[in-house]
């Protein structure tokens, strides 16, 4: 791993088929909002949940003590459970981490296994130090202040549970449909006047393939003010006509680059 | 390959993720067949992506698709029920079996606890030390009268937050090992402490008869199950600390597949515990039922702890 993906954020997974394809980490602050809302969607959870068994406890009289027990088993359950229940059997996500578009992978990159969202998630009151009690022990302000330290300076934003059941957690982007443009059919005379073992430069060549992707976007001003710096290179050294516009002598040389070979 | 040529392949592209928006259980023999060969030709296409000049956003686009069809393909192992047969009638007993961590998280728990149990059954002075004055009134309090005229409400609540506050323990025994297993230490040193106090400070005083009842029922589950949690903490601590020569977080995670099946194992004695805890312990139950639970479970627990000597899954 390159430094420049740790600056940028990427997570490389080596498939078994010899290709690389790479996920971008989530960053701290997106996981704290994600995680936050997991707690509030706990803490009311387990408010209405008691609420509801008070009511049925008051109704049900003689049975109150057996509610409330049940009750009890309930919230612990909650507690400990919540996370590790939705991504073991949701693909790594939790409800607040769905809505920050957030997914927990393995190390490796595949989903993770059920184990392992059982050990992030256990290991996660580490994190959560120093927990703060508000009102009894039974409702804990998390300050995940181990966690943001441990993501903070991991590798790969991991915190100590990640790090122990070996997780990433990753940006979760459903790709967009991008089609691949074509630039327009031009004239073969004009093709003809440039040289056949036409090459370019890497950087060249990278520069004339996302001119080509965007051109449809601009106006045709501005098309040639953005294409005049290589156009005008390109002009001078294989002297192309005057009257091609600067966007015309990109889409031509385009073709006549990495066309011929289709 | 050229961008003349990617929009042909474009094609192969959509077809993959046609195939991948339908569930991998209702392939046919063809899709399956017709995914692996798109998914490894656009392995292809995502390699020689990189090498050309295709746009930034399309090999971003196939990075998102190879990392999909990975993952589609790959899928993630579940668990099975056949496995956890195995593990609990096996694996867990083994690795419980001479295991060095659980001998000292038992000696860590059991040792304070029983000191303390003793001091304070002798000195009511030193069960105020451990405890603090506002801590006995309200123990004292919550066990002076009995479960026929304790009302039924203050019962449940109170047990209630015992419950939920054992559980939390008994995790927290287990996780805050991760603190290289000084948590792990921590923990189960100030339970034996405090629980020992409490226990004998309550046997020496008036209520002794009501508290023995309520506890006799959940303990041995509850107080093993914190020793199972603290042999799992400690394992997981300290193979940070002793690492044969991997890198610290590598060892940490190969500790994982002994320690999550001690973990499975706590799980199962503390939860058991809470439910005798919040369904057998505060009922009016008679008592010897109560101390029926109590020797059904210690015998358990020895059974199964000693399940590899009895030699009943010994290997042929």
């Amino acid at each position: 791993m390159s430094e420049a993906n740790t600056i940028d954020t990427v997570f490389d997974v080596h498939t078994p088929e010899y290709t690389e394809f790479r996920y971008y980490r989530a960053g701290v602050f997106e996981r704290m909002f994600a995680c936050a809302i997991d707690h509030l969607i706990i803490f009311f959870g387990s408010l209405i949940m008691l609420f509801a068994f008070g009511l049925l406890g008051v109704l049900g009289g003689d049975l109150m003590g057996l509610l409330l027990s049940g009750s009890i088993l309930i919230l612990v359950a909650i507690a400990w459970l919540y996370f590790a229940v939705f991504e073991a059997l949701w693909g790594g996500r939790t409800p607040g981490k769905a809505l920050f578009k957030l997914r927990v992978v393995s190390g490796e990159g595949t989903p993770m296994h059920p184990t392992q969202a059982l050990i992030r998630n256990l290991l996660r009151v580490v994190d959560m130090m120093p927990s703060v009690s508000l009102v009894g022990s039974l409702s804990l302000m998390p300050f995940y202040a181990l966690g943001f330290l441990s993501v903070f300076f991991s590798r790969h934003n991991q915190r100590l549970g990640d790090l122990a059941a070996n997780t990433v957690v990753i940006k979760d982007r459903t790709a967009r449909e991008r089609t691949v443009k074509v630039p327009p059919v031009v004239e073969s005379a004009q093709l003809n006047a440039l040289p056949k073992g036409l090459v370019l430069s890497r950087e060249q060549g990278r520069a004339l393939t996302s001119f080509i992707q965007r051109r449809e976007d601009f106006s045709e001003l501005r098309r040639d003010e953005m294409a005049m710096p290589l156009a005008q290179q390109l002009r001078k050294r294989y002297g192309l006509d005057e009257s091609l516009s600067f966007d015309m002598i990109l889409c031509l040389v385009y073709v006549r680059v990495f066309g011929a070979s289709s | 390959m050229t961008l003349y040529k990617l929009a042909e392949r474009q094609k192969d592209w959509h077809r993959l993720e046609q195939l991948m928006a339908k569930r991998r259980s209702t392939y046919s023999s063809n899709d399956a067949i017709a995914f692996t060969q798109l998914y490894r030709s656009v392995c292809t296409d995502l390699s020689l992506a990189s090498a050309y000049h295709v746009p930034e956003e399309t090999v971003q686009y196939l990075h998102e698709l190879v990392a999909r069809a990975h993952n589609h393909f790959y899928g993630a192992q579940k668990w099975t029920f056949t496995n956890l047969r195995l593990l609990f009638l096996q694996k867990i007993p083994r690795l419980m079996d001479k295991n060095i961590y659980f001998r000292l998280a038992s000696a860590m728990f059991w040792v304070p606890f029983l000191i303390c149990t003793a001091l304070a059954y002798v000195d009511p002075i030193f069960a105020e030390r451990v405890l603090g004055p506002i801590t006995m009134a309200q123990i004292n309090e919550m066990y002076s009268d009995g479960f026929e005229q304790r009302s039924v409400f203050a019962g449940g609540a109170g047990t209630s937050f015992y419950i939920y506050n054992n559980v939390s323990i008994a995790l927290q025994c287990f996780a805050s090992g991760l603190l290289l297993g000084m948590g792990t230490i921590y923990v189960l040193l100030f339970n034996g402490i405090y629980l020992g106090s409490v226990f004998g400070f309550m046997l020496s005083g008036p209520h002794a008869h009501h508290f023995g009842e309520f506890v006799m029922a959940h303990g041995p589950l509850e107080l093993m199950g914190i020793c199972v949690s603290g042999c799992a903490g400690m394992r997981m601590g300290f193979a940070m600390l002793i690492t044969h020569g991997e890198t610290r977080i590598r060892s940490l995670q190969k500790s994982m597949s002994e320690v999550m099946p001690m973990v499975l194992l706590a799980a199962t004695m503390i939860s058991s515990a809470a439910f005798i805890e919040g369904f057998v312990s505060p009922s009016e139950l008679p008592a010897t039922f109560k101390a029926g639970v109590m020797v059904v479970s210690a015998a358990a627990i020895t059974v199964y702890l000693n399940l590899p000597r009895l030699g009943v899954n010994r290997e042929s």
